[in-house]
This record gives structure tokens, sequence and C-alpha cells, in this order.
């Protein structure tokens, strides 16, 4: 057998590859690392894929069978009994569309939140970038997110309502916004998650919780004039209502939210990092 | 708190300091592949009761934590050692001597309390059975998922994939879920894996102790197939004095998370052999000496001691005599049909015999809170003359309930009557010597 020797030994002679210090509080992210690492993430991303729906009889399904599903209880309670208005599209698929949405969101942030203590052997015996284990949670969601999209058009083109191509660009940044939002929470809470268990109680209860808070059962426009300022303040609810606006290709974009969400998200996903980075020595201790 | 010794760059790390005792095969300097330093680990012992919110909160607005040294183990102390390019360090120490705290503050999982690492290229760990398979993904998917938390690119996996199970041995079950395999087959996938990682600094901690014989002396060829051809560094963990001999170039010996020896294998397996096991024909109390896990039941105190023809207490334990092992275990809980195993080992760490007393179906209970003496006299010992330790086991059918190793020493003497080398039947290697077994 003849080994390639790797190109670490080669510039191993001179300055360390990794060293190794007591005297650091934080974690340093070491790019070059992180990138050395790459095929982890993606790895790991795709066992999250692949093992969603294995030895389950519908099998890939139910990426489209959840969120159907849960639309058509939404429909049930919000139109059929509380007879909440839609934006003129059939209440069903305007509910589907907030829902894919919102689903990607809390997708991310749940398995985020569980992913250090759901990989305890892991984190104890191997050494790798501990972030990865966070941020592979972004691919099952982002892929969840483009099959129920594509269900969606695939409806609204038998339907004759397609929306307008600007979507194309919309849609997924908005998607991105919406993942670094995801995912700063998550580092938090993983990192919580760790020290207290607590979090895998809480984190629950705050998603049911911000879920009627967003518009994903109802239109902002449902929200009464006077509060919609104080409404706007959460960050998911200009990116769920631009998401839905951009699918169904009605009602328009409230930018000036939107660019406080991003910005909003972006200071969530730093302070995250840092915050999952401080705490990182410790992982291995006390989880 | 910080190292006290003083921080060489890394341009004085590549003249590595040679320890004392240091084996022939590093007089010429030999590139460094880790450089530690001073490497101290604590754990907070409190620590559950002690992590209140606020103490939290404290801790992340930069107030250090004032927790008393009295709450503090030290499972590591001042480790310092230069190791070489191509070297393969052994690790030896009883359990709980720091040996895999030190390979985790290495490897960078856990981080060191004192002191600094560095690391010169790409370090691998043989990941312990089960470690990084999923048991719902197959075969195959385990292959890259492995290889991937060890640092493998996924090319380079699927490069090397046709001599990774060849090695592994397990084509026929590649497209079946992990769950469904044996232990031994996770095993031998797991190892596979690794030794065709391309890591720079491999680490080895006691994954050897799994799988059959003829698995375990592969995975030996392999390690020194690697280290020969390769010139990579590993730093391997075992009990088995004998692998450490064969397979090390140089060896350190833990205690307390100390070293307390940096020298050739061979030197560190004798002096392990020797220092911590107590040579002595009176009572060795058991109960303070570390143990991987407590369990319900557990070894409190052995005596070893010889008897004559006659069957009375001799002072010395000749070839071809007998020897009498006085056991008692004591248990918090009841337990129920319990085995006790004693494995007599060679100064080198090889198994010279054996006996287990469900061979001559004894099985015992011991009540909860009670003690349990167990006798076990070995006839027409054949042991060449040396000194001896023995490494005990208390198991029940289904679990392992307490194992001590290399605990307490003896001699034997040969018989100047009868040199053993005229012996019909000499054993050869590990054998299984007539005896009886009583209960009191």
């Amino acid at each position: 057998m003849t080994l390639p020797l790797t190109s670490g030994v080669a510039a191993a002679a001179a300055t360390p590859l990794r060293r190794i210090r007591s005297s650091t509080r934080r974690t340093p992210l070491d790019w070059g690392e992180l990138w050395r690492y790459r095929d982890l993430w993606l790895t790991l991303a795709l066992r999250d894929v692949k093992l969603r729906y294995r030895q389950t009889a519908l099998g890939v399904a139910w990426v489209v069978l959840l969120p159907l599903l849960a639309s058509g209880i939404f429909t049930l309670v919000f139109r059929v009994v509380a007879k909440l208005p839609s934006d003129g599209s059939p209440y069903f698929l305007f509910v589907f569309a907030g829902y894919l949405g919102w689903n990607a969101f809390q997708n991310t942030l749940q398995r985020c939140g569980i992913s250090l203590i759901g990989n305890t052997a892991l984190v104890t015996k191997v050494y790798f970038p501990r972030i990865i284990l966070p941020a592979a949670s972004v691919l099952a969601s982002v892929l969840d997110f483009a099959i129920g999209v594509v269900t969606l058009l695939l409806v609204l083109l038998v339907r004759g309502e397609l929306p307008s191509p600007a979507m194309l660009v919309v849609v997924p940044l908005l998607m991105l916004i919406l993942q670094v939002l995801a995912l700063g929470l998550g580092l938090f809470s993983a990192a919580l998650s760790v020290r207290f268990r607590d979090v895998m109680y809480v984190l629950p209860f705050l998603i049911q919780l911000l879920l009627y808070a967003s518009p994903v059962a109802y239109g902002i426009a449902a929200v009464p004039e006077g509060a919609r300022r104080i409404y706007l303040l959460n960050p998911i609810a200009p990116l769920l209502d631009g998401l839905r606006a951009s699918l169904l290709g009605r009602g328009d974009l409230h930018w000036l939210a939107i660019g406080s969400s991003a910005l909003v998200s972006v200071l969530v996903f730093i302070a995250g990092t840092l915050f999952f980075l401080y705490q990182d020595r410790q992982y291995a201790d006390v989880i | 708190m910080t190292s006290i010794l003083p921080t060489p760059t890394p341009v004085d790390a590549q003249t590595p300091r040679i320890a004392q005792g240091a084996p022939p095969t590093s007089a010429a300097p030999l590139a460094p592949a880790l450089s530690i330093r001073g490497i101290g680990k604590s754990y907070n012992v409190a620590a559950r009761q002690s992590t209140t919110l606020s103490e939290q909160v404290a801790d992340w607005v930069g107030r250090a934590r004032t927790s008393s040294d009295a709450n503090k183990f030290w499972a590591l102390r001042d480790v310092s050692c230069e190791v070489g390019r191509g070297e393969i360090l052994g690790l030896v120490g009883r359990n709980g001597a720091g040996k895999s705290t030190l390979l985790k503050v290495i490897s960078g999982v856990t981080a060191p309390t004192t002191g600094d690492v560095d690391v010169f290229g790409r370090i691998g760990s043989l990941l312990e059975v089960g470690t990084g398979f999923h048991p719902e993904l197959t075969g195959r998917e385990n292959v890259f998922l492995n290889g991937a938390f060890i640092g493998m690119r996924r090319a380079e996996i699927r490069q090397r994939f046709d001599e990774i199970v060849e090695f592994s041995g397990v084509e026929q079950f590649l497209d079946m879920p992990i769950k469904r395999y044996s232990s031994g087959m996770q095993v031998r996938l797991a190892f596979a894996v690794a030794a065709h990682l391309d890591a720079d600094i491999l680490l080895v901690d006691e994954v050897l102790a799994v799988g059959d014989q003829a698995f375990q002396d592969k995975c030996l060829g392999k390690m020194k197939e690697v280290r020969q051809r390769e010139g990579r560094t590993v730093l391997f963990v075992s009990h088995n004095l004998a692998a450490v001999q064969s397979l090390c170039t140089r060896a350190l010996l833990l205690s307390g998370g100390k070293v307390i020896a940096d020298a050739s294998a061979a030197e560190v397996t004798r002096l392990y052999a020797a220092g911590v096991a107590t040579t002595t024909s009176d009572e060795v109390d058991l109960t303070d000496v570390p143990r991987m896990k407590r369990s319900a039941a557990r070894f409190t105190a052995v005596r070893v001691s010889g008897r004559d023809a006659s069957g009375q207490p001799a002072a010395e334990i000749m070839a071809g005599s007998s020897v009498e092992i006085v056991l008692t275990v004591g248990a918090d809980e009841r337990v129920k049909s319990a085995v006790v195993g004693v494995d007599v080992m060679d100064e080198r760490g090889r198994p010279a015999a054996g006996v287990s007393t469900d061979s001559s179906d004894v099985w015992f209970d011991v009540e909860g809170h009670g003690t349990r003496r167990v006798t076990l006299r070995l006839h027409d010992v054949r042991l060449r003359a040396g000194a001896y330790t023995l490494g005990l086991t208390l198991r029940t059918a289904t679990e392992v309930l307490d194992e001590v190793d290399a605990v307490v020493r003896f001699e034997v003497i040969p018989d100047p009557d009868a040199p053993y080398e005229r012996w019909p039947g000499w054993p050869q290697s590990s054998y299984v010597p007539r005896f009886e077994v009583t209960l009191g």
C-alpha cells in the first residue's frame, strides 16, 4: 500500500498545525480548520436527510405530507371555525405557503438545539470543530423547504397563477436570512443545553408561542393597524410574510422591516456563534 | 492558571528534549510530532451542585469561578513530553492513571487546565467501538460518516473504500444497517476506517481490547506497518503489556495523573508490572484501587500464598507446587450467580495461566452489604521461575462487575530437583491449571 503523505506532514516541520492552550477562554474560530472539515458538515447534513424517514412506509412523502396536514388543520381551525381572512388566495394555499417558511425556521432551530446533547458520545470522544454539529441541521430544513416550494408551484401552475419570476431571487434571499436567524438562536440553545437540559423543554414551548406570534395562520393584514409596528418587531414576521407574498405572487414586501430583520438575524448569529465558542471548552467535560 | 514551564517557541521544539532512558531509536533528534508542556487537567468534583444559573452568569461575564481546590480532582498533573515523528509511544498505567484523559487533551476533545500542546500534523483518533457510527445507517454509509469524524475527505474515503472494506472483512453486510452488526463486526469496520486514515499522528485508546485474537493480531500488524512504511506517529494506550512491548519504541508510565517514567517500552512495562503490584503473601486491600466503573459488587481483598505438596502453607511458591488465592468480594446490593476469573500474567503482561470458577461450575451469590470469600487452589502450577501478577474479574452471566489488573505480585522459584525444561507437557502458552474452589 502506498500512501500519499498529506500536506500536513510536509508542512509539519516548522509550525504546529494546531496549538492547544490552557490560557485561552474562547475557542478561536479557525477558518482553515472549518474548511478542512467541510466534508464532515456535508456528511452529517446528508445523514440527517437520509435518516429522517428511513424505515417509514411513506418515506420522503412525509416532507410534503406534514406541512399539508398542518395546513389542513390550520384551515379547519382558523378558516372554518374562526373565519380568518386570507390575502385572496384559497386559505389552504395561503397557510401552506406560510407554513413552509415557518417549518424551515423551526426545524433548524429545534435540531440545532439538540445537536450537542443528541451526540454526547461524539462530543466526549472525538475532536472536530463542534460548531459543525448545529450547522449541519440547516441542509435538511432547506431541502424540505425546496421540495415544499416545488409542490406549491405545481399546484399554482395547475391553477394558472404562477408568481412573478422575481421570486427566484427573493425566496432564496429571505430563506437565507431566516436560516441565519434560526442558526444563531440554535447556537445559543445548543450551547445552553449542554449545562441546562431545561432547554429541551423550554425550546418547543417557545417555538409554539412564536408560531402564534408569526404570520402563518393569518396575514399581517389581519393585525390591527396600530399594533403592526410592534408586531413587525418579531424578526421572522416580515420574512415569513415576504416568503408567502412572493410565493403566491400577491401582496407587497415590507422591505424596511425585512432589512431590519436581516440586521437582527446577523447580530443574533454573531452573538450566538461567540456564545457557542465561549462555551466550547467545556462541552466534553460537562455534557 | 497557566503553565509554570517556559513556553518554547516551535523552533526550540524542533529538537525534542530526550527524556531519561530514551530508547536508542531516538538518538538522532527527530522532527517533532507533539510537544506537550506542563499539561494538567482538573475536574470539578462538586460540579453538579455548584452550577446554579447565577454562577453560570458570573462565569460568562468574566469573573473566575471560585471553586476551592478541595473540590478539584486532578486527572493529569504537569505532564510534559516530546514525541518525535515516527515514534510509537505507549501509554501505560492503571485504570484512572490519566492515559485516556491525556489522549483527549492531545486530540482536542477536552481543554487542558494548565499547559500547552503543539501538534505538528493531522491527528486521527481510533474511536471506541460505536462512536461515530449511526445504528440506522448501513455499513457503507457509516464508513463515510466515521471517516468524516476523524477528518477524512469524502474523496479520500471513496479512493480507499475497497481497501477499507477488504481489511474489515464485512463485504457481504455493507448494505445492512449497522444496528444488525455484531459488535465484533463493528470494531473491525471502525478500525479499518481509521487504519486507512492519512493522519500524521494516530491516537489509539484501548480499542484492541475487543475483537478476536486473529483480528487483534491483524490490527497490531497494521499499526507496525503504518509506522515503518509511512513514518507516522502513534500514541497507544493499552493494558496489554505484550502489545505495548512488541509495538512501541518508547513508553510513558502514568500514575495518579503524573508521568512517573519515560523510557523504552521494555523498561516501562517491567516497571509497571513490578511497581503497581506489591510482592507479598499478606492480604492486599483492594478497596482503594481505581476502577473504570463502580457496580453492585467488587473485590475488596486478595491474598496469594504458596502451599507445599501436603497442602500446608509454604514460604515460597515453587514451580510445580500449589498456589492458594483467597479473594474477598463485597457487595452493596444482592448479586446472584457471580463468577470469579483469575488470570496469571508474566512480567511482560502475557497471560501464563487462567482459571474461572464457572469452569468447575461454581456460581455464588453475595448478599447486599455482605462479603463472600472465594478460595481458589491451583495445583501443580506449571509456571516458569519469575515474577507474576494477577488480573481479577468478577462477573455474572450478563455483566462484568469488577476488573482489577496487576494488583498483587508473586515470585515463582524453580524446583531445584525438577527443572521444568525436563517436564513433559510443559505449557508453551496460557493454560488452565487443575484447580478447586471453596466458598466461605
